[in-house]
């Protein structure tokens, strides 16, 4: 088998291991809070005015 | 060498006869060179100072002199090796090029069978050997040959001699260029390529194996003095798709995984039902805190959202501040969210803004039984500060609606469930080693 193809399916494979741990274990950068979120700074009041 | 090539079910071209061989010296340097296809070459590239020689007659002319010194190839010419069980011996070496991307090929010769090329890209080797009848065209971009069918993979590019050693069977020079197309089969191209006077077509076939041992060659190296080896050309990308794999297979195998990952987060994102609980709070008036449900985590950590809703009002907000509180070590984590919606009309005519409803998650929460604890507070909007009239709407504002009245929130807490932003960044992992095959595949066309 090509070594390039092996390569990316061993990628793929660490890809998707890792994601489906992460998503077992409920982690994430895009949650508002908990390990590993991303804070944004609270604002409150129309952008409009 | 041998267990790795195997001899071609296709006819090759037709055997010349026996050629011999013939010493001649160059006008140039005065070296001693071999014609080693006497009778078949017509111009020989000196291997001590890469001048062009014509040898089609009895008397040795110069074509072109070219003062630089001797090179060394990886395949010497005049090795000897032995590929798919025929004896061949090295005459000329060639290295071409389409928009850069290079190549190199060498020249094979067997008295009794004839011409073959050996052709190395990006490190792989393949074996062509001459057609002697035209593949059939088919339908589309597809030709057939001995009955075995071969589609087009390649736009016509047009592809370069850009070095050249040792001798040909046409008068080959540097700079020659013919338009290349290859068709591409199971396991094996075909390369067709036409200029003014003529159209070739080549069956190439892998080759395994140690192909440089097989003709007593050095390893590694290039020829001195000759561009550095780049990317595929047209003529063969089999080395290439040997080594990576084509962009094709590669989507195939990234959308493979795209789906697994798809069903392994739906199997492990499984949570507890959810909660919903509903009450009341007053705008601008005390906050409430309250408990809206109790969530367990029987895994190590899981994901936790809590969702609220209310509606009926223009130009507040709702402060929801949530705590969950673990029952047995009272250790809390805090989280914050608003609903909030604003409306009102300015010279660009009617807008809103906002949302009635509010969702904050929350990552990796250890496991153990949580009270959901939320504190709401709601808040009138107003542009100095001051709470505005609930009778008279500030000019360019809506009304606050029902206002006067408590506000109905319903609070939803649940544990599980997949981040949607893991998925796209996972999305993204997968397809872009492949995109990247992609967009090299494509320069490699053009």
């Amino acid at each position: 088998m090509q070594t390039g193809a092996i390569l990316y399916l061993v990628w793929c494979g660490l890809v998707v291991t890792g994601f489906a741990v992460a998503s077992s274990s409920g982690s994430s950068p895009f949650a508002t809070a908990g390990r590993g979120a991303m804070h944004s700074v609270g604002f409150y009041g129309p952008m409009h005015k | 060498m041998a267990d790795d090539v195997t001899e071609t079910s296709f006819p090759g071209p037709a055997p010349p006869s026996a050629p011999a061989l013939k010493a001649v010296t160059c006008p140039s340097c005065g070296g001693s060179i071999a014609i080693r296809a006497a009778g078949y070459s017509v111009t020989l590239v000196c291997q001590y100072c890469g001048s062009t020689l014509d040898v089609a007659n009895p008397d040795v002319r110069l074509i072109t002199q070219l003062s630089q010194a001797a090179s060394h190839l990886d395949l010497p010419l005049g090795a000897h090796g032995v590929l798919q069980g025929l004896e061949l011996e090295v005459l000329g070496y060639m290295r071409r090029s389409i928009a850069g991307d290079a190549w190199e090929e060498y020249l094979l010769f067997n008295p009794y069978e004839g011409f073959r090329w050996l052709v190395r890209d990006e490190g792989d080797w393949s074996l062509g050997v001459m057609l002697t009848t035209l593949p059939k065209h088919e339908a589309g971009s597809e030709v057939t040959y001995a009955g075995r069918r071969f589609r087009r993979q390649d736009a016509p590019s047009e592809a370069r001699v850009d070095y050249v050693l040792g001798e040909f069977y046409w008068r080959v020079q540097v700079g020659e260029k013919v338009t290349a197309e290859t068709y591409e089969g199971h396991g094996a191209d075909l390369s067709c390529e036409r200029n003014a006077d003529e159209t070739n077509w080549t069956l190439i076939t892998p080759l395994g194996g140690d192909v440089v041992a097989a003709f007593g060659g050095r390893h590694p190296g290039a020829v001195a003095g000759a561009p550095t080896a780049a990317p595929s050309g047209p003529v063969s990308t089999s080395g290439a798709k040997a080594r990576f794999g084509s962009a094709p297979h590669l989507f195939l195998v990234g959308g493979a995984a795209t789906l697994l990952l798809f069903v392994l987060m739906i199997a492990f994102s499984g949570g507890a039902p959810a909660q919903t609980m509903r009450f009341n709070v007053t705008p601008d008036g005390a906050s409430r805190t309250l408990t809206v449900g109790k969530i367990t985590l029987p895994r190590a950590s899981q994901r936790v959202t809590l969702t609220s809703r209310s509606s009926q009002f223009e130009n507040m907000w709702i402060d929801m501040d949530y705590s969950l509180i673990e029952r047995r070590t009272q250790k809390r984590l805090d989280v914050s969210g608003s609903i909030e919606h604003y409306s009102g009309v300015d010279s660009d005519g009617r807008w809103t803004e906002g949302s009635y409803e509010n969702r904050v998650t929350v990552a990796s929460v250890p496991k153990g039984v949580y009270d959901v604890v939320v504190e709401a507070s709601a808040h009138r909007w107003s542009e100095n500060g001051s709470s505005p009239s609930t009778s008279t709407p500030q000019a360019g504002w809506d009304a606050t609606g029902a206002a006067t009245n408590d506000l109905a929130v319903e609070v939803t807490s649940a544990s599980g469930g997949a981040f949607l932003g893991n998925f796209w960044v996972a999305l993204l992992l997968i397809f872009l080693p492949p995109g990247v095959r992609l967009l090299y595949e494509m320069r490699s066309r053009k």
